[in-house]
């Protein structure tokens, strides 16, 4: 459940991320506000490299727990040392 | 007939047909090539070029005698001579490019070009080999020692079997590019019917009638020409493509992640966001164990000295940019 949320949460900030890029353009370059654009660029970069973060771990948590719950079962060493002598 | 004529005929045969490739896709391939390269010339006749009939005689005989490098001589012959009609870029002679689509000469020369040089690198790789080996490096860089089996230490030529072949290939093929020429005509309609509008929403906007035949305004939306707007709108649909599937592709691999490669990338996350949590309590541990990594006082305030040390530093450039701000501002607007 925490990776879907972790998920849903990168796909958020991407989308925060390339609405603040958008909102660099309309709001302050038409304006011809450069100053105030250079620094909302710098945050909206941020946020996009953060909800890329968050997107990465999501997806390979989700990939490292399928590939755990597909594991076949750990064998006990000391179990199997134990049955070989047995048999010996 | 007796045998030995029928032998005579034979040998005629063999001789006429020698500079044909073997396999019969190949020859297919080579026939159906050199068909296109006539019809190429009759409608470059037609298209008013007299220079430009050396492309398809250029690539009758790069087909004859498996030239590898003809195919890109002729399509630069090609964009040449449709971008300077009579062979001199200093004429000037005004192009009709920029203002046509859909034309049936433009699908048919773009066509033809298209089929032509597919057919030459489909019989080259069924009978030689379609684009040469890269050249062995030279002694001391790294793969120098690797050596190419085959006669003299020549390359063996990489020919594509027969049996990798299909059925209907070339059908499939002439389908794929006319619809290929289709999105390509579509893309410059639109390329020449849009404008850039740097104030609306979402930049684009579609170029009246009065605009493009420019009778109701002389200058162009945001002050531009015709064709920086073209080459804008194109760079934009090429960047926004590229971001697109830069994407794409990464989301896939993302999705395709192995167990081992996904587990280091888990470990390396929760490294970086707990190693200062971590290395303190590792600290107290030892401490408390008795061992020799115990916590002095001064170290302590001396992490702490830095973190401060950066705060203020941070404060200090936002106090600044916010500064310059406000007398740019000034400078510029008087507000």
């Amino acid at each position: 459940m925490m990776v879907a949320w972790r998920e849903l949460a990168g796909w958020i900030l991407l989308g925060f991320g390339l609405a603040t890029f958008g909102v660099c353009y309309w709001v302050f370059l038409l304006n011809r506000r450069i100053i105030e654009a250079t620094g909302m660029i710098f945050i909206g970069f941020v946020i996009f490299r953060g909800g890329l973060h968050l997107l990465k771990v999501a997806m390979a948590a989700r990939a490292a727990a399928e590939a755990r719950a597909h594991q076949s079962p750990p064998v006990n060493p000391r179990r199997s040392a134990t049955v070989a002598r047995s048999r010996v | 007939m007796s045998a030995d004529d029928s032998k005579t005929e034979y040998a005629i045969l063999r001789l006429i047909t020698s500079w044909l490739p073997d396999s019969p896709l190949a020859r297919q391939y080579l026939l159906a090539g050199i068909a296109i390269q006539f019809i190429l010339a009759v409608a470059l006749v037609q298209a008013g070029g007299s220079y430009s009939l050396m492309i398809p005689a250029l690539g009758t005989l790069g087909l004859i005698f498996r030239w590898r490098a003809m195919p890109v001589i002729t399509l630069i012959l090609f964009v040449f001579f449709q971008l300077f009609p009579d062979g001199d870029p200093y004429l000037k002679t005004p192009s009709d490019i920029p203002g046509s689509h859909f034309r049936m000469i433009d699908l048919l020369l773009c066509g033809l070009i298209a089929t032509s040089i597919y057919c030459h690198y489909n019989s080259l790789s069924l009978s030689l080999q379609a684009i040469p080996d890269d050249p062995l490096p030279e002694p001391g860089f790294p793969g120098s020692r690797m050596k190419r089996s085959g006669k003299n230490n020549l390359p063996d030529s990489i020919v594509r079997p027969s049996s990798n072949t299909f059925e209907r290939e070339f059908l499939e093929i002439v389908a794929m590019l006319a619809l290929a020429l289709f999105l390509a005509q579509l893309a410059w309609y639109g390329l020449t019917h849009l404008v850039v509008d740097f104030q609306a929403f979402p930049l684009l906007r579609w170029m009246s009638e009065g605009i493009r035949s420019n009778k109701v305004a002389t200058v162009w939306p945001a002050g531009l020409s015709p064709p920086m707007h073209r080459m804008m709108i194109f760079a934009a649909a090429i960047l926004a493509g590229g971001f697109t599937c830069w994407f794409a592709f990464w989301y896939w691999r993302l999705s395709q992640l192995p167990r081992l490669t996904a587990l280091m990338i888990v470990n390396d996350v929760a490294w970086k966001e707990h190693r200062r949590e971590m290395q303190r309590q590792e600290r107290w541990r030892a401490w408390a164990s008795g061992g020799t990594l115990s916590p002095s006082l001064a170290s302590e305030v001396r992490e702490w000295l830095q973190w401060l040390l950066w705060l203020v530093l941070v404060i200090l450039i936002a106090i600044l940019v916010g500064v310059g701000a406000a007398l740019f501002r000034t400078s510029i607007y008087g507000i």
